[in-house]
């Protein structure tokens, strides 16, 4: 029990000034009458007929006593905390991603936030609405406003724990709108936001200082995790060495971390195809006690004859979240790719086609090129057709219709693509991050001196743009799949980075229809796979880590986009008549796999600070108080009217 | 002191003159009168007959008996003697009390009524003032022509004192041994208990009649708040916050009071008559003392 008003309780003063009063003896009215005789006895027929005659005596003081020290209370305004809402509508934003499942509270973190939500629904008064917004690595409205206590709960109680990581923008978003909504009606409106606080920063949002949100933070500090936060599995290239043919090694990283405050011994398992290779005991220091931050362990397993299948890591230690402690990844056979360069002579694309024994380099001039691939539009016996610098004859009338097609600094004979101008020093402004094209590549270091400016086809992405217009971009339609770089690499200092080499072979990987193959199959949880079977490929059945499983029909885009990836596991995209293509869906979430639940974050220019009151109100009860010392007031009236001293 | 001619008006005191007061006791008076006697006297009202013996008056032979069956037999006839009426009217301070008459002017009045009609119907009128002791007497008188004297009299009383019924009846059982009828008109607020004035009455065996006069502001007090009551007589205090369940446990109390001495009067063959100093005083004489057999 609190006091809003404490300094109120300073009127218990007066109760020993109601004693004083007491002791000073009643000044009564001298009235003659004619005889005091009748008066004494009835005085005295009455005192013999009360009982309690003792207490009697100063009940009168007990009961004005009572009274003052209620009224003292009631001024106090005292209070409980319990679980309620402000009344009016109330937008419950449920963190349910995967650090929520930890259980330093019992059951787990989840179920100690649905039972703190379903108070509040339990405290719902009439007229009251509320919104309930489950986020995790997307957000997702399960109850939209409503009055219906059942819906709300009910909504609520179908709240589960996802394998992902926390993303609490999209739900701030949700409940800003519909803040807005409900303050434009003038109603009273409160967003409570029920996490472990294993979200991104928001700070940027578009949102105003007095917005009405108030954090509950769910968690304990102290609890006890490890975990995988990184998993690699690499190629071991061995160039010049590898035969055509044969299988190449694969090279498992692995980097744990501790984000205990104490050291933690562990067993790291690794496994292929349920079948365990190795077991090694780790130990994993505490956070470093300087900057406070996990300090990673690294492993690698570097053994011959992992080719193929699926390698699974475990963690073993006894902690809170065991989620984090295991890990996937994908090792697949690679098929070898022909590809046809029609160019006059590229040092750079050459010598990097060449870096993978698995691709097979044939070249052919520009003028030619009808020869190999023939005039029909497709690409003959190749995979994979690469222009470079090529200009298309318009009398030929080529045009693609079937294939793999890479244009580099040349106008795709494909409807839409048309060159406007030449731009000087075009500046990269934004790239695709979650492409396969854009996988480990790193444009920040890419100057390009020249490139042309591009209007580009209704059905295209932009891979990379600047601010003159697009710089790569793709056309998938029908069975045409095609890349397009709109600039000389001799005109850009491209070819000397790093991320050169790593875009050809996403590149290939792409074209090539193999664009999930290896470690490129790695999917965080809650993220869209992007799954891209082949062209004669129509119908796909994506298989779910529980064996359930989902069908799909490819449509003109050649790409599913799947977003059902909440569980960890393997998920495998299953075609008729071909291999299976298996994607690990992976939590690799430091952020996520840190336990310690957070105090505050910055929203709206303000500070939010999370607190137990979040999903409390100050129950005052000070007129229960003087309802009280009223119905004593009326009891001390009667007993004064029944007294005979 | 009010004067004489206002006790009682003339219209009302010949009205008076119509009533007598009655004794449900037939007492031995001391001088002829016009009340039947326990004595066989002159009257001319037979009572029985005896046996001649010497020094019997000869005028008193009833010669008729004597021709038929020759022996001589005297004729008896009943006696009448006078009534004596003793008025105790209670002078305490406590009998000043009460709106618009008070208690004491009322019970003046109905004094000064029934000794009028004693004196109207020849009876010996005696009027006793009381409080602590007998205090002012009217000497036992007969005639109406006494009655200016009486009203001279009623009108010279002060209220003073302190009630003792004991102390007063004792002395007044004291001076008058005759039997008669005893009107006592009292609130009887003693505080020793009125049965201990009462049971002297009692021992003479009087024909004693009790008119208990209280005030209005006695039977419904208006009194309210905090007050310190001073007793008018004795000074006496009580302190009582007048409350609602006081109010009733007060006039409970005067109830039992006043139940307590009509139930003392009827176990000891008295009369007992309550009133207020607010009833009007004629119809109090007219009809209710008639009522009770005081008067008829």
């Amino acid at each position: 029990m609190q006091f809003l008003s404490a300094a109120y309780l300073g009127f218990a003063a007066s109760l020993p000034l109601l004693v004083l009063l007491y002791i000073l003896k009643l000044k009564r009215k001298e009235f003659l009458v004619p005889s005091t005789y009748l008066w004494h006895k009835c005085v005295e027929d009455l005192r013999v007929n009360s009982p309690f005659q003792r207490l009697r005596k100063n009940l009168l003081l007990l009961l004005q006593l009572l009274i003052l020290a209620l009224l003292t209370f009631a001024v106090a305004r005292p209070m409980f905390k319990v679980r309620d809402t402000k009344g009016g509508i109330t937008i419950l934003l449920v963190d349910c991603s995967a650090s929520m499942g930890a259980t330093d509270m019992r059951p787990n973190r989840l179920e100690v936030a649905k039972a703190a939500s379903l108070e509040l629904v339990d405290a719902m008064k009439e007229g009251d609405q509320m919104m309930v917004i489950s986020f995790a690595s997307k957000a997702s409205t399960v109850c939209v406003l409503t009055t219906d206590r059942g819906q709300a709960r009910d909504a609520i109680k179908g709240l589960r724990v996802l394998d992902t990581r926390t993303g609490l923008r999209e739900a701030l978003l949700i409940a800003a709108s519909a803040v807005a909504a409900a303050q434009e009606q003038g109603k009273k409106c409160e967003v409570k936001v029920l996490s472990d606080g294993g979200f991104e920063e928001v700070s940027s949002l578009p949102i105003k200082k007095d917005f009405p949100l108030s954090y509950f933070p769910v968690g304990n500090a102290s609890a006890r995790n490890v975990a995988i936060t990184a998993l690699e599995a690499r190629k071991n290239l061995k160039v010049g060495e590898a035969a055509p043919g044969e299988e190449p090694d694969y090279q498992i990283f692995v980097r744990a971390q501790n984000f205990m405050k104490e050291e933690a011994k562990a067993r790291l398992i690794f496994s292929l195809n349920d079948r365990q290779l190795e077991v090694r005991d780790v130990t994993l220091p505490p956070p470093d006690p300087d900057t406070h931050a996990p300090q990673p362990v690294s492993q690698v397993l570097d053994r011959k004859g992992l080719a193929s299948g699926i390698v699974r890591v475990d963690l073993e230690c006894a902690d809170d979240l065991p989620t984090d402690n295991v890990a996937w990844t994908v090792l697949q056979k690679e098929r070898d790719v022909k590809i046809l360069v029609a160019t006059e002579g590229n040092f750079f694309l050459e010598k990097v086609l060449n870096l993978d024994p698995r691709v097979h380099v044939f070249k052919t001039k520009p003028a030619t090129f009808y020869d190999d691939v023939g005039k029909g539009g497709g690409t003959g016996e190749y995979d994979i057709v690469c222009f470079d610098g090529v200009k298309f004859d318009p009398k030929v009338q080529w045009k693609p219709t079937e294939g793999s097609f890479w244009f580099l600094h040349c106008v795709p004979p494909i409807e839409g693509y048309a060159e406007k101008q030449e731009v000087q020093h075009p500046t990269i402004v934004a790239s695709a991050p979650d492409h396969p094209l854009t996988r480990y590549v790193n444009f920040h270091n890419v100057d390009v001196a020249k490139a042309s400016q591009m209007e580009i086809p209704k059905y295209s992405d932009t891979i990379l743009e600047a601010d003159s217009g697009p710089l790569i971009t793709t056309y998938v339609r029908g069975k045409v799949r095609a890349l397009a770089v709109h600039f000389d690499l001799y005109q850009s200092n491209w070819p000397l980075r790093y991320s050169f080499p790593m875009f050809v072979t996403n590149a290939l990987q792409w074209l090539s229809g193999a664009s999930a193959q290896a470690s490129g199959a790695q999917v965080s949880a809650g993220d869209v796979i992007r799954m891209v079977p082949e062209r004669d490929v129509n119908e796909i059945e994506v298989i779910r880590p529980d064996g359930t499983s989902q069908k799909f029909t490819v449509d003109e885009d050649r790409k599913v986009l799947y977003a059902g990836t909440d569980k960890l596991g393997a998920y495998r995209m299953r075609r008729a008549g071909k291999p299976d293509v298996v994607y690990a869906v992976n939590l690799l979430d430091p952020q996520e796999s840190n336990l310690t639940p957070r105090e505050t974050f910055e929203l709206g220019g303000g500070a939010i600070l999370g607190s137990a009151d979040a999903v409390a109100t100050n129950k005052e009860f000070w007129w229960w108080l003087a309802v009280f010392a009223f119905g004593f007031v009326c009891l001390e009236w009667w007993v004064y009217n029944r007294r005979a001293w | 002191m009010p004067a004489a001619s206002t006790l009682l008006d003339p219209d009302f005191m010949n009205r008076l003159e119509q009533l007598s007061l009655v004794s449900r006791k037939v007492f031995t008076g001391k001088i002829k009168g016009e009340r039947r006697s326990k004595k066989r006297g002159v009257s001319v009202e037979f009572a029985d007959y005896k046996n001649y013996t010497h020094g019997d008056d000869l005028r008193f032979l009833d010669w008729n008996i004597y021709g038929r069956l020759d022996k001589l037999f005297v004729k008896l006839f009943m006696e009448e003697e006078d009534l004596r009426v003793y008025v105790l009217l209670d002078t305490s301070r406590s009998m000043m009390f009460g709106e618009p008459t008070s208690k004491f002017d009322f019970a003046r009045k109905v004094a000064a009524a029934i000794a009028y009609i004693g004196l109207c119907n020849l009876d010996r009128v005696s009027v006793r003032a009381f409080a602590g002791n007998l205090t002012d007497s009217f000497r036992p008188t007969r005639g109406k022509r006494q009655v200016w004297k009486l009203f001279d009299f009623m009108g010279a009383i002060q209220c003073d004192g302190t009630t003792s019924l004991r102390d007063a009846f004792k002395r007044f059982v004291l001076e008058n041994r005759g039997k008669g009828i005893v009107v006592v008109v009292s609130d009887f607020l003693d505080k020793e208990s009125f049965e201990d004035g009462l049971k002297y009455l009692l021992y003479n065996q009087m024909d004693v009649f009790c008119l208990h006069v209280l005030a209005d502001e006695e039977v419904n007090p208006p009194y309210v708040g905090d007050l310190k009551m001073v007793d008018a007589e004795d000074g006496d205090v009580a302190e009582v916050s007048i409350s609602a369940s006081v109010m009733k446990a007060y006039q409970r109390t005067v109830n039992s009071f006043c139940n307590h001495l009509n139930t003392y009067c009827t176990k000891n063959g008295f009369n007992y008559l309550f009133t207020t100093s607010n009833v009007p005083f004629e119809q109090l004489v007219l009809n209710y003392l008639r009522k009770v057999g005081l008067t008829k």
